[in-house]
């Protein structure tokens, strides 16, 4: 498994979206992500997007008060990682309109389904934009 | 009706639910508990809408907040079920958010799986197949298999796509299903749609990475996606699994390097050249042109500002480093400079780097350059550089360091550093090179005299283990110090030493006490002296007097600690004192007479014991002790303990005179009491000494051998080599058994002439290192492996055993065999995992350790180097733990049901098989002779590779 778990978390580090591709208990999630965020935001802007915790590799990067974290294993390529995040802002833009906190509070199930057309079984598959946002624009029109 | 209506209208939304998340910031969990409860009640509702929203909100606050949803979990089946697009899509979101391989409603799931993926509504299969690949556990993927097997054939690329990737969950779960699906997966590498191609070759990627070495027959068809590759995504892919391959296979390094220097020099995606430099250095570091490359490419790279690039490129440096040592080299001034950097990741990165080039030449030059970044950097990364460079240094025991003195004053300066924090290790070093360097001495012992004397150090808490060592070094090499002795029971005395642990202030007791029996020694001497010629009446190197200021100074500063809590300092304290006691100046000049006679002998005693020069204890000492014969080292010892108690022995046999105890070991008992006629304190614990080394001869060190006249087994001292045959003692005292080597003995190391002589046992290189390397390997994943192989085979092994019955029989019996092999290679490994690496058998290690304690009785002063022997002497478990741990491993539950499920399943999979190869055999075109039919390790690649 190359992806373990996506994290976006804002300035004050609250979860604000948590996806995991391997089954933690609440407890076990919890902690992880108050390790994780109380490491990354520490970190100031020259320093590398790049982090080890545990066995994992947290690559993460800033948008604005949004911070996008991604836990890969030791083999993962960071720098593609960072694409995807990178690809991953773009198509909530797309979708919202300069995506926000607000954005993915109040839509949280669509983030998650963008999510679900990027990443399967903890490998990307899709990163077009246009593939990844039909399902949902149908979504949206049928509801 | 009326009622579901009235539920729908006053229903609290899902925006109402996250402004109220916001808005509560301070009585969240009050809100949160009222929410949860409105949830409880409309999820029962019969209305749908209602039903839906309830659901929806619970798995928002499952997401967000944490809640639990297990509960609910047979309303997420229902709102599954729902005919609507929208609200299903709701159901399935909540089943692959909160469902895991133990929810008992999975069972449920199978059936409306099933339906859904045969919808006619492309984004409904896909949606089936997204959740299968997030929830399937073992039933639910062995149910499935067939229908992501249709799919994965379907014409609609969205589901084709999914379908393949499900297949690296499926796999994981339920290994049968590669029989079946394993050949359709290769052939989506040929799919028309670039979508489903790169899907095929992630899911082939994931699988290499666990178990390379069955892939490798597919090594052409990655060759060629990767040569007509245009998408970087795939192409990072596809030289990550070459990263994998190549180590196995030589021949494809060859093959591979020029289509990998193409990639380099053509892309301009960083993250692609990464994949190819992180290849190179797995597997292509024979290839020197693609090395070359890989490290041009590199210093482009590090020569940016950009810290991510910095951290990779520092990181693929470190991976070069063991084969290629001069890419490091080349790259040293930008790694110098990284030790400044802002960012821990890349200081720490190029700490790595720096300690993996340190060598016996330039180290010196390293350290110094270290130092300086010690004392100007973060405590954090202060400790790390401390850290490393005291690792550095003491490896292999000092084997890079030839010039001690130095090394030394960098102990002493790192003891010095404010936010040291590791005094332990420091301290260690410092009697550890005081044991095994003698020329070296005299330099170590005045470090520790600088730091006993500075009063600051002694309330700071991390440095007491330097003070501890330095305590020690101080009493046990005194006589290297002659000018300083008194200065040195000053500062061990002074009342800073309060503020010290007990443990460390019972060893500075101690110090006190060999360094007075040391001035006492030297003032007797110079007393007896004087009175045989009267010109020198003072003494050489103490004042006149200073024997009484000595003794005034230690009972003043002792006698507080008579009444100490700790048992050792109080014992410690007594016989201080108690020693001071006996020496007391009578006042006549007859009794003075007297009174040095007896004074002097006991004196002379003490100081023969404390002059028995310690050496370093081999971790594998106590196991190379010979268990005598009739010892039953498995018998629990506890019913013998009044037995063996030693003082017991004493007073039962002792009657009336304690002098006949010693009756007992008679014979060939060789100890010559000093003075018969009036034993001292001090001889009659130097007789209990040698009695007990007499009783226990093969448990001690054969430094030991110094008392019974035989020339010291030091070879440290250059300048009297002991041969052979004079060090080997004429007992049973065995060196061998007891970790020095024999052929240390006989040539002393003289390779460098400048190095001075490090006592070094033979066994100490083999130190148990933790099992840091042992990967660790799921079962699962050698079912995965082995059914691979059984796949890649499946086709042409038949028509082997009618052609050629024998060698493929052979085939079978190796595979096997292999397979075998993956399942012992185990149990070491799981082994290893409990016990705690120790060298010895526990059982011995238990008498080993009574026997030790016994050691401790007669030698005190070895406690402080002994205890740490001690320490590395874990625990293990007993072979019989060994095995228990072992039938734990083979008698697997999951084994067994593997077991079972096959023989209910195997005939509908040899239906199917069969069936396949049918329709396999249509598609002719389809089946590449280049694919893999070997179910053996290595298998050739003939027609690609040469």
């Amino acid at each position: 498994m190359t992806i373990r778990f996506v994290l976006l978390v804002n300035k004050q580090g609250q979860t604000r979206l948590a996806q995991y591709y391997e089954y933690l208990t609440i407890d076990e999630r919890r902690a992880l992500e108050g390790e994780i965020v109380r490491k990354c935001l520490a970190r100031s802007e020259n320093q590398c997007s790049f982090v080890e915790h545990r066995n994992y590799k947290i690559i993460y990067r800033r948008y604005a008060s949004l911070f996008f974290l991604v836990g890969v294993d030791g083999e993962e390529n960071e720098l593609a990682i960072l694409e995807f995040i990178h690809c991953v802002v773009e198509t909530m833009d797309r979708y919202f309109g300069n995506v926000c906190e607000l954005d993915i509070m109040f839509h949280l199930e669509k983030a998650h389904f963008m999510l679900e057309e990027m990443v399967m079984n903890g490998c990307i598959v899709e990163t077009n934009k246009v593939n990844i946002l039909t399902p949902i624009q149908l979504m949206d029109k049928s509801s | 009706m009326a009622s579901s209506i009235m539920e729908s209208l006053f229903q609290r939304s899902l925006d109402d639910l996250v402004k109220g998340l916001r808005l509560q910031m301070i009585g969240e969990s009050r809100y949160l508990a009222k929410v949860l409860d409105e949830v409880k009640k409309e999820i029962n509702s019969t209305d749908a809408a209602t039903k839906v929203v309830a659901l929806q909100k619970l798995t928002y606050l499952h997401m967000l907040q944490g809640s639990d949803m297990e509960w609910a979990s047979f309303h997420v089946v229902q709102v599954m079920t729902m005919p609507k697009f929208a609200y299903k899509k709701i159901g399935y979101l909540a089943a692959s958010q909160s469902f895991h391989e133990e929810t008992d409603v999975l069972v449920l799931t199978t059936n409306l799986l099933r339906k859904d993926m045969g919808s006619k509504n492309e984004y409904e299969t896909g949606m089936a197949i997204e959740c299968l690949s997030r929830i399937a556990n073992r039933d639910l993927a062995s149910a499935l298999t067939q229908e992501i097997f249709t799919m994965m054939t379907s014409g609609r690329t969205f589901v084709r796509k999914k379908a393949t990737l499900a297949l690296l969950r499926v796999f994981s779960k339920y290994p049968d299903a590669i029989r079946v699906a394993f050949k359709r997966l290769v052939e989506k590498m040929d799919d028309p749609d670039p979508q489903v191609v790169s899907a095929a070759v992630s899911v082939l990627c994931e699988l290499t990475l666990r178990d390379p070495r069955s892939y490798l027959p597919l090594a052409p068809e990655f060759y060629r996606l990767l040569e007509s590759s245009t998408s970087n995504w795939l192409s990072i892919k596809l030289v990550k699994i070459f990263g994998a391959l190549t180590p196995l296979e030589p021949r494809l390094g060859r093959k591979i390097a020029g289509l990998l220097c193409e990639q380099m020099n053509k892309t301009m995606a960083k993250s692609l050249l990464f994949e190819c430099i992180r290849t190179v250095t797995l597997g292509l570091t024979d290839h020197a042109g693609a090395v070359k490359l890989a490290v041009d490419k590199l210093k482009e790279i590090m020569a940016q500002t950009d810290p991510n690039l910095k951290y990779l490129g520092l990181q693929a440096l470190a991976a070069l480093m063991p084969v290629h040592p001069w890419a490091v080299a080349d790259n040293k001034d930008t790694i110098v400079q990284c030790l400044n950097d802002g960012d821990p990741s890349i200081q720490r990165q190029s700490l790595v780097l720096i300690m993996g080039m340190i060598s016996e030449s330039n180290v010196t030059e390293t350290v110094q350059v270290l130092l300086q970044y010690v004392r100007s950097t973060d405590p954090i990364f202060c400790n790390q550089l401390i850290l490393s460079i005291l690792s550095i240094c003491s490896r292999a025991c000092y084997e890079m360091i030839s010039d001690f003195p130095w090394y030394v004053s960098v102990l002493a300066e790192i003891a010095h550093i404010p936010f040291c924090e590791h005094g332990e290790e420091v301290g260690r070093q410092l009697m550890d090179i005081a044991l095994r360097v003698e020329s070296v001495r005299r330099e170590v012992v005045k470090v520790a005299r600088d730091l006993l004397v500075d009063p600051a150090l002694l309330a700071c808490v991390p440095l007491q283990g330097v003070l501890c060592a330095a305590a020690w070094v101080a009493g046990e090499y005194v006589a290297l110090a002659p000018l300083g002795a008194f200065e040195l029971l000053e500062a061990l005395l002074q009342p800073g030493t309060r503020l010290l642990p007990m443990a460390i202030h019972a060893v500075y007791l101690q110090a006190v006490l060999k360094v007075f029996v040391f001035i006492a020694t030297a003032c007797y001497q110079d007393s007896s002296l004087g009175q045989q010629n009267n010109e020198h009446g003072s003494s050489q190197f103490l004042g006149e007097g200073s024997l009484e200021a000595a003794m005034v100074l230690i009972i003043s500063n002792v006698t507080p600690l008579v009444n100490s809590v700790n048992m050792e300092v109080q014992e410690r304290a007594c016989n201080l004192l108690g020693l001071l006691q006996a020496l007391e100046k009578p006042t006549n000049s007859e009794d003075g007479e007297r009174w040095r006679d007896e004074g002097f002998g006991a004196l002379e005693a003490l100081n023969e014991v404390f002059g028995i020069e310690l050496g370093p204890v081999s971790v594998h000492a106590q196991g190379r002790v010979v268990v005598p014969e009739g010892l039953d080292v498995e018998d629990n010892l506890d019913a013998l303990g009044p037995i063996g108690d030693y003082d017991e022995i004493l007073l039962e046999a002792g009657e009336k005179r304690p002098t006949s105890v010693y009756r007992e070991w008679d014979a060939g008992f060789v100890f010559t009491q000093q003075s018969n006629d009036d034993p001292s304190l001090a001889d009659a614990s130097a007789a209990l000494l040698a009695q007990h080394r007499h009783r226990h001869e093969n448990y001690y060190l054969p430094t030991d051998a110094v008392s019974r006249n035989y020339p010291p087994p030091h070879f440290s001292s250059a300048n009297t080599p002991t041969t052979p045959e004079a060090a080997a003692p004429s007992t049973s005292l065995d060196s061998s058994m007891l970790g020095e080597s024999s052929q240390l003995w006989t040539k002393p190391r003289q390779t460098k002439a400048r190095r001075p002589v490090v006592v070094k046992l033979d066994d100490e290189d083999d130190m148990p290192e933790l099992s840091a390397h042992a990967k660790k390997k799921g079962l699962k994943d050698e079912f995965l492996a082995s059914a691979i192989r059984d796949a890649l085979a499946t086709d042409e092994s038949k028509q082997r055993v009618d052609a050629n019955g024998l060698e493929s029989a052979h085939r079978g019996h190796s595979s096997r065999r292999h397979r075998h092999g993956q399942h012992s290679t185990k149990h070491p490994e799981n082994g290893s995992k409990h016990d705690g690496s120790g060298p010895s058998q526990p059982d011995k290690t238990l008498v080993g350790q009574r026997i030790r304690e016994e050691v401790h009785e007669g030698k005190k002063q070895t406690s402080d180097v002994s205890r740490k022997e001690q320490g590395r002497n874990k625990y293990r478990p007993s072979k019989h733990e060994i095995m228990v741990l072992e039938d734990g491993l083979s008698s697997n539950s999951e084994n067994e049901r593997e077991g079972t499920f096959e023989l209910k399943e195997n005939a509908r999979w040899k239906k199917k098989q069969q069936k396949q190869r049918h329709s396999h055999r249509q598609n002719q075109h389809h089946a590449r002779s280049s694919v893999p039919t070997q179910a053996d390790s290595v298998p050739p690649i003939p027609d690609f590779l040469l």
